[in-house]
């Protein structure tokens, strides 16, 4: 799909498995967006830009995706100066969200959605909810082309989008179709699974367990990052 | 209207979490396994539309339609919001991964009150137009003020960002309104059984 721009790839970080991508991920993403230490924050900012050099991404790419991020980061430094302590949590604050967009497109937006179901039903994540990320997937690229199908359609007769009541209707209606249309596709596409017999889970989704050279690297890495804030907790008193 | 990674504080992070799990695990109760594929269409559909843009002067507005999705689902709209932002944080890095939860709170709450607001209008004008109109006002409207909370609960410095924030939504919130209104009218002349579909 057009979407996941970096899940492409054959660098280190694309071979890691991606349950340990996760939870690497996690560990770390949960330690820095709690963490108020600029020494841990700036250690935490190389190692992403490190992972994201690693992972070898699309720089194009993740360009546009940080832009979006530096003008809500140009709107915190816009504001929060002026208040009391200002500075210090700009400061914290645009280390933080940057270290974390970049940890997450090296370690998650390197997953390909799919592998990304699977993990979630080892993890035993409501079938619900890993029934509905597979099938909301798939209908992404559907309605996505729906949508620029009707959007061109629009285009040729004249539609301009614009603040104006006459342009909020045809929008209204252009959703309203896309809608309508789609549900006719997930009616079918739901006796078609009642009729084969769907229990809400994906058969043939079970992962081998992880092999000793990704417990060995899950295990090192974990422990490093850990005896790297102990060390700058002592150094910096 | 996503919080992004690493802007709240620690307690914050973790009450909202928390909350959202307890949502979360109650509104998969309340949702029926067999209608995966309609509320797939929908979360999809939630994601699309959130990449039209509508130019507003120099800036232009991302539709986020949480009010017309809870009319929409129901207590369905949970699941489905998790999975979408879950989507658009992977994919576009649109929210985040850590504040999923929050996220998950702020724009589904004000869903679930929207369906509300529109079932009592529907019921006591018997129109559409308007019980629409109000949902998707106040849905964008109550989701601006839980995030604002959001902020604000994790520093007080936000003060001034918050305030910006929820004015910058005032208009947002009008053109959400019209469109909802619009859209809901649109689906009762053509496929009426879609807004009891789930």
């Amino acid at each position: 799909m057009h979407l996941d721009v970096f899940t492409a790839g054959n660098s280190p970080i694309h071979r890691l498995d991606p349950r340990l991508r996760l939870l690497l991920f996690l560990l770390l993403a949960l330690h820095l967006a709690i963490t108020t230490q600029l020494p841990i924050l700036i250690t935490g900012l190389t190692l992403s830009v490190g992972f994201c050099l690693l992972a070898r991404l699309n720089l194009a790419q993740l360009g546009s995706r940080l832009a979006v991020i530096a003008i809500f980061v140009l709107l915190l430094w816009l504001v929060l100066p002026f208040s009391r302590n200002g500075v210090q949590l700009a400061l914290t604050l645009s280390l933080r969200i940057f270290t974390l967009v970049l940890l997450a497109v090296a370690l998650v937006a390197t997953i390909p959605i799919l592998q990304i179901t699977a993990v979630l039903q080892n993890w035993r994540c409501p079938a619900l909810l890993v029934a509905l990320l597979f099938f909301a997937y798939k209908y992404l690229t559907i309605l996505h082309d729906a949508y620029d199908q009707l959007r061109r359609a629009a285009k040729l007769r004249g539609y301009q989008p614009s603040m104006s009541l006459r342009s909020f209707r045809t929008l209204a209606m252009l959703i309203g179709m896309l809608l309508v249309r789609s549900l006719e596709h997930a009616r079918s596409l739901q006796k078609a699974l009642l009729c084969r017999g769907w229990t809400g889970r994906f058969p043939g989704y079970e992962l081998q367990p992880l092999s000793m050279a990704h417990w060995l690297i899950g295990t090192s890495a974990v422990s490093g990052w850990v005896m790297t804030v102990i060390l700058i907790s002592r150094v910096s008193g | 209207m996503h919080l992004a990674d690493g802007v709240v504080s620690a307690p914050v992070l973790m009450i909202g979490t928390l909350a959202a799990v307890a949502v979360i695990g109650g509104s998969i109760r309340k949702s029926n396994p067999d209608q995966i594929p309609q509320m797939a269409v929908f979360t999809a559909l939630f994601f699309v539309v959130s990449l039209i843009h509508i130019p507003l002067g120099p800036t232009s507005i991302h539709l986020v339609l949480n009010g017309m999705m809870g009319i929409l689902l129901g207590w369905s709209v949970i699941p489905c919001l998790f999975v979408a932002l879950l989507l658009q944080a992977i994919l576009l890095q649109h929210g985040g991964i850590t504040v999923l939860g929050i996220n998950v709170l702020i724009i589904g709450l004000p869903a679930l009150g929207a369906r509300l607001l529109y079932r009592f209008g529907t019921s006591k004008t018997g129109s559409s137009f308007l019980p629409g109109f109000t949902a998707g006002l106040v849905g964008v409207l109550a989701a601006a003020g839980l995030m604002m909370l959001g902020l604000l609960g994790s520093a007080a410095e936000f003060q001034n960002i918050a305030r910006l924030l929820f004015v910058a939504y005032l208009p947002q919130a009008i053109i959400e309104g019209v469109i909802t209104g619009f859209t809901v009218q649109f689906i009762l002349q053509v496929q009426p059984d879609l807004l009891t579909e789930i």
